[in-house]
C-alpha cells in the first residue's frame, strides 16, 4: 500500500461516510425517541402551560395532579443548573410561557456540571445541546464547545449509539428484556432495615462525584449558585415566579452528610437564602423529618416515590395557597 | 488534558503540524510551549512545581560537572536534587496514606493531610529526572547545557502525565535531531493512538462499569462471576495504563521521536519474574538500575533477598499510596523469591519433563504444557495479589479470596455458584479479540501486515476499530488510573 496524498484523500473519505453514518444512525429512533426527541416531545406541552418544572431527576418530587396545577414536566436526569438555566430561557422566550417555575434542588445539584465527563453524564448535556440546536438556540452553556460540538458532529456516542441497535438485533432474535412497569417501581418503599445502608452508600457516592467535580471545577459551587440566581432574575423580568423545592432525603442520608460533609450543607443553605433574597419561593424539606424517616415514600435515598411525591406536593400546594401565588379550586380541596 | 477529550484530539494535529512548519532551531521552544499549555490546562498552579524540579536538576547537574567524582561537594548536589525531587513527591502523594494510618488529625486551618491534591505526572516527571541526576552524578553522561532542550526532556506533553520514563540519553539526542515529516510513520503513530483509545474506551472503561461494583460485594456474586471480576480488575488495569502508553507513543512517533515500549504482553509470561520485565517496562528498569542491582551488589548474603523485596515493594507504594499496595508489594518480593529458589532446582523440573515423556508426551509438548501450567499459576498468583488492591477493603478481600476457592468445586459439581456470570459476553469477545491482535503484533506488527494485504483489507480494519470505539466505547471517563500514581 503506498503513501501518498491521493491515498490518504480517498482514506479520510471513506472514514467521513462511517462517521456520517454513525451520525445519522445516533440520530434515528431506533428503539424508542432518542433523548433530544423526548425532551422535544415535552417541550411541546409546556405552552399554554400554568407551571413547568425543571431539574435533574429529583424533579418526580413535584406531581402537578397532586397540586392541582395545570403543569409540564421538563426535568430530565441529570439535568444541571446550568442546562436549567438555558432551558428556562427557552421557556421564556416562547410566547405563551408558563408563569410559574419549579426549579427541584439538592445539596448535590450545585456540584453538578454535565460540561465534565467525570461526573458520567456528558451524554446529557449533548442531549440538551441537540435540543437546543434543534430549536435554533447555538449558545453555549456555561462556555462548554466540547459537547456543543459534539451535539452536531457525533450525537451519540458508546451505549447511547449501540444499545438502540443492540436491542433491536436482541428483539429480532427473541431476547429482548422484558421492562418492569414505571408504577410499580415508583410505588415500592425502602425496607426499614435498608436505610441505613442506602443512605451510607448514596452518601459516600455523592461525597466521590463532589470531589472528583471540584477536582476539575473548583468554582462549581459558586458558578451554579450564580446561574440559579440570574435564572430566578430572568423569571422575575418576565413577569414569572420561581419556586425552589428542595424535596426531602431519607434520614441516614441527612445526618450522614451533615457528619461527614458539613461544606456542602452550609453551601446548600447559604443558595437557599440567596434565592430568597432575589425574590425566589424557597419549600425547603430537605431534612423534614415528617418525611425523612417514612422510607415507604422513598424510590431511593434521595428520590421521592410516586406516594411520597404526591404528599409532598399537596403540602406544597398549601403553601402556594397561603401565599396566594396559586387559587383555592374544587380540585384540591 | 486528557488524552481522550476532544481538545486533545485538536491539540494534538495543531502541534504536529507546527512542529514540521517551524524552523528546527525553534522547535524546542514549539514542544516547550505546548507541553506547558497540556500540563496547566489541569491546574496552571502545579506547573510551578514542574518548573522547580525542572530547574533544580538542571542547574545541580551543571555544577556537578565541575565539581570533581567522589568530591563531598558532588554528593552534596546529589542529595539537593534527590531532596527537591522526593521532597514534593513524599509529601504530595503519601500525604493521604499518612492521613489514614498515623497523623489523622493533623490540621492546618481548615485543611488536613487528607485535602491534598496529587500533581499529576509527579510520580513520572520526578522519577525522569532523578534518574537524570543520578546518572550525572555517577558519570554516565555529560549533563545538558540548553535549560530549553532539558525542560522539553522532563515536561514532554505526551509523556508528562504518565510516561513511559524516558532516560536522557534516549530522549535528549532525539530532541536535538532534525526529525522530518513521513507519511508511513504518522500513519503508524495513528493506529497506536487508535489501538490505545480501544483498549482505554472499550475495555478499560467498560470494565471499570462492572467489575467494581462485583469486587466491593463479591458475597452476593456466583464463585464464577467474582473470578472473572478479579480477573477483569487485572485486565482493566492493563488496558487502562498499556492504553495511554500507546496513545502517548503514537502521539510521540507522528513528531517523529521514539518513546519506549512500556508494556509487552504482560499477561502471556511464565514467571512473576517475567512479569515484571513485561509489566510497566520503563517504571521496572528504572527501580532496578537504581534501587535494586546497588543493593544486590553488596557482597552480603542477603542483599540480594533484601533488594528484591525492597524493590518490589516501592514499585507497589509506586503504584498506590496505601496499605494493601504495601502488602501486595511485600508478598509479590517474597513470591519472587521463593520463585527463583524452585527455578534453581533444575533436577526437579528435568524429573517432570522425563515423567511427561514416559506417558507419551513429546519434549515440545512437554514444554508447551509446562509453560502453560506457569501462565496458570502466575495468573492465580495475580489474582491472589490483585484482589488485595482492587478490592475495596480486607473483607472485601478475604471475600473474593473465598469465592475464588469455591470455584473448583463449583465448576465440578456445576452447581449454582459456577453457572450464571453476569460480566458481558460482548466485553469478553472484545477482549479476546485485543488479545489476538496483540498476539499477531508481538511477531509482526499488525500495521505490516494490513499494509502488505492491501488498502481492501486494511481501511476497513482501521475505520472498523473506529466504529468499535465509537460503539462499544465508554465516554464518560474522565481519568487514567495513571493520575492517581
Amino acid at each position: 500500500m503506498g503513501w501518498n496524498r491521493l491515498s490518504v484523500a480517498a482514506f479520510l473519505t471513506i472514514g467521513a461516510v462511517l462517521l456520517g453514518l454513525l451520525n445519522l444512525a445516533g440520530r434515528l429512533p431506533i428503539n424508542g425517541p432518542t433523548e433530544p426527541q423526548q425532551l422535544e416531545a415535552k417541550f411541546e406541552k409546556i405552552n399554554g402551560a400554568d407551571a413547568v418544572s425543571l431539574g435533574g431527576s429529583i424533579g418526580n418530587a413535584v406531581d402537578f395532579n397532586a397540586m392541582c396545577v395545570d403543569g409540564a414536566p421538563f426535568y430530565n436526569d441529570g439535568q444541571d443548573l446550568f442546562e436549567t438555566e438555558a432551558l428556562i430561557e427557552l421557556i421564556l422566550a416562547q410566547a405563551d410561557h408558563p408563569d410559574l417555575f419549579f426549579v427541584v434542588l439538592g445539596p448535590s445539584s450545585l456540584y453538578h456540571d454535565n460540561g465534565l465527563p467525570v461526573q458520567g453524564s456528558v451524554h446529557r448535556r449533548r442531549a440538551v445541546y441537540a435540543f437546543l440546536q434543534g430549536e435554533g438556540r447555538w449558545e453555549l452553556i456555561e462556555a462548554d464547545w466540547r459537547q456543543a460540538l459534539l451535539a452536531q458532529a457525533m450525537p451519540a456516542m458508546g451505549d447511547e449509539l449501540g444499545f438502540p441497535w443492540r436491542a433491536i438485533l436482541s428483539g429480532t432474535i427473541g431476547q429482548s428484556h422484558a421492562h418492569e412497569p414505571d408504577l410499580a417501581l415508583d410505588t415500592v418503599g425502602i425496607a426499614p432495615e435498608d436505610a441505613n445502608s442506602t443512605g451510607h452508600l448514596q452518601a459516600r457516592q455523592w461525597e466521590e462525584e463532589i470531589d472528583a467535580t471540584v477536582f476539575y471545577h473548583p468554582e462549581v459551587f459558586e458558578e451554579t449558585t450564580q446561574a440559579l440566581l440570574r435564572t430566578a432574575k430572568m423569571i422575575d423580568q418576565a413577569g414569572g415566579q420561581l419556586i425552589v423545592v428542595a424535596p426531602p432525603n431519607i434520614a441516614p442520608l441527612v445526618s450522614e452528610l451533615r457528619r461527614s460533609r458539613h461544606d456542602l450543607i452550609v453551601n446548600y443553605s447559604a443558595a437557599l437564602t440567596a434565592l430568597r433574597e432575589e425574590g425566589a419561593i424557597v419549600l425547603d424539606h430537605w431534612g423534614d423529618a415528617e418525611y425523612s424517616t417514612r422510607y415507604e415514600l422513598f424510590r431511593d435515598a434521595s428520590h421521592l416515590n410516586a406516594i411520597g411525591a404526591d404528599k409532598l406536593s399537596r403540602s406544597v400546594r398549601n403553601r402556594l395557597v397561603h401565599s396566594e401565588i396559586v387559587e383555592e379550586n374544587e380540585c384540591s380541596k | 488534558m486528557i488524552f481522550h477529550s476532544i481538545d486533545y484530539l485538536l491539540f494534538l494535529p495543531v502541534v504536529a503540524a507546527l512542529f514540521f512548519a517551524v524552523p528546527h532551531k525553534w522547535r524546542w521552544l514549539l514542544l516547550l510551549a505546548a507541553s506547558n499549555i497540556f500540563y496547566a490546562s489541569w491546574r496552571i498552579e502545579f506547573l510551578a512545581l514542574l518548573w522547580f524540579t525542572t530547574i533544580v536538576d538542571f542547574v545541580a547537574a551543571k555544577a556537578m560537572m565541575r565539581a570533581p567524582r567522589g568530591s563531598k561537594e558532588r554528593r552534596a548536589l546529589l542529595a539537593l536534587s534527590m531532596l527537591c525531587n522526593l521532597g514534593p513527591l513524599a509529601f504530595f502523594k503519601y500525604s493521604a496514606l499518612l492521613a489514614e494510618t498515623t497523623f489523622y488529625d493533623v490540621r492546618i486551618g481548615d485543611y488536613s493531610l487528607a485535602d491534598v491534591i496529587l500533581p499529576l505526572g509527579i510520580s513520572f516527571y520526578t522519577f525522569q529526572t532523578l534518574g537524570y541526576s543520578i546518572d550525572v552524578y555517577r558519570g554516565k553522561r555529560e549533563a545538558e547545557t540548553h535549560l530549553g532542550i532539558f525542560g522539553v526532556y522532563v515536561m514532554y506533553f505526551p509523556q508528562l502525565l504518565a510516561g513511559p520514563i524516558e532516560r536522557p540519553y534516549k530522549l535528549l539526542p532525539q530532541l536535538r535531531e532534525r526529525q522530518v515529516f513521513e507519511l508511513r510513520r504518522s500513519a503508524i503513530g495513528c493506529s497506536l493512538i487508535l489501538v490505545g483509545y480501544f483498549k482505554k474506551l472499550v475495555i478499560a472503561d467498560r470494565l471499570a462499569l462492572m467489575v467494581p461494583e462485583i469486587l466491593a460485594t463479591p458475597e452476593h456474586h456466583t464463585s464464577l462471576t467474582v473470578t472473572l471480576a478479579a480477573a477483569g480488575a487485572l485486565y482493566r488495569y492493563y488496558a487502562d495504563l498499556s492504553g495511554y502508553a500507546d496513545i502517548a507513543i503514537g502521539s510521540s512517533l507522528i513528531m517523529g521521536i521514539t518513546l519506549s515500549q512500556n508494556f509487552r504482553r504482560p499477561y502471556a509470561a511464565t514467571s512473576i519474574a517475567e512479569f515484571w520485565q513485561r509489566w510497566h517496562i520503563t517504571v521496572t528498569r528504572w527501580f532496578t538500575d537504581y534501587v535494586y542491582i546497588p543493593i544486590a551488589r553488596k557482597a552480603k548474603v542477603w542483599s540480594r533477598f533484601i533488594a528484591t523485596v525492597l524493590t518490589t515493594i516501592l514499585i507497589s507504594l509506586w503504584h498506590g499510596a496505601s496499605t494493601a499496595w504495601f502488602t501486595a508489594g511485600l508478598v509479590a518480593g517474597l513470591l519472587m523469591i521463593g520463585e527463583a529458589a524452585i527455578r534453581r532446582r533444575r533436577k526437579s523440573l528435568a524429573s517432570a519433563t522425563l515423567i511427561l515423556g514416559r506417558i507419551g508426551i513429546s519434549e515440545k509438548g512437554a514444554k508447551f504444557l509446562g509453560r502453560n501450567a506457569n501462565r496458570a499459576l502466575l495468573w492465580f498468583f495475580l489474582l491472589f495479589l490483585g484482589s488485595i488492591v482492587n478490592a475495596p477493603g480486607w473483607e472485601e478481600t478475604l471475600g473474593i479470596w473465598g469465592k475464588i476457592g469455591e470455584l473448583p468445586a463449583d465448576a465440578l459439581s456445576f452447581s449454582a455458584g459456577f453457572g450464571v456470570f453476569t460480566i458481558s459476553k460482548t466485553l469478553l469477545v472484545l477482549i479476546f479479540a485485543l488479545e489476538i491482535y496483540q498476539w499477531l503484533d508481538e511477531r509482526r506488527p499488525v500495521f505490516d501486515r494490513l499494509e502488505a494485504a492491501g488498502p481492501i483489507i486494511a481501511w476497513p480494519f482501521w475505520w472498523g476499530v473506529v466504529a468499535v470505539i465509537l460503539v462499544f466505547g465508554v465516554f464518560t471517563s474522565a481519568t487514567f488510573l495513571y493520575f492517581a500514581f
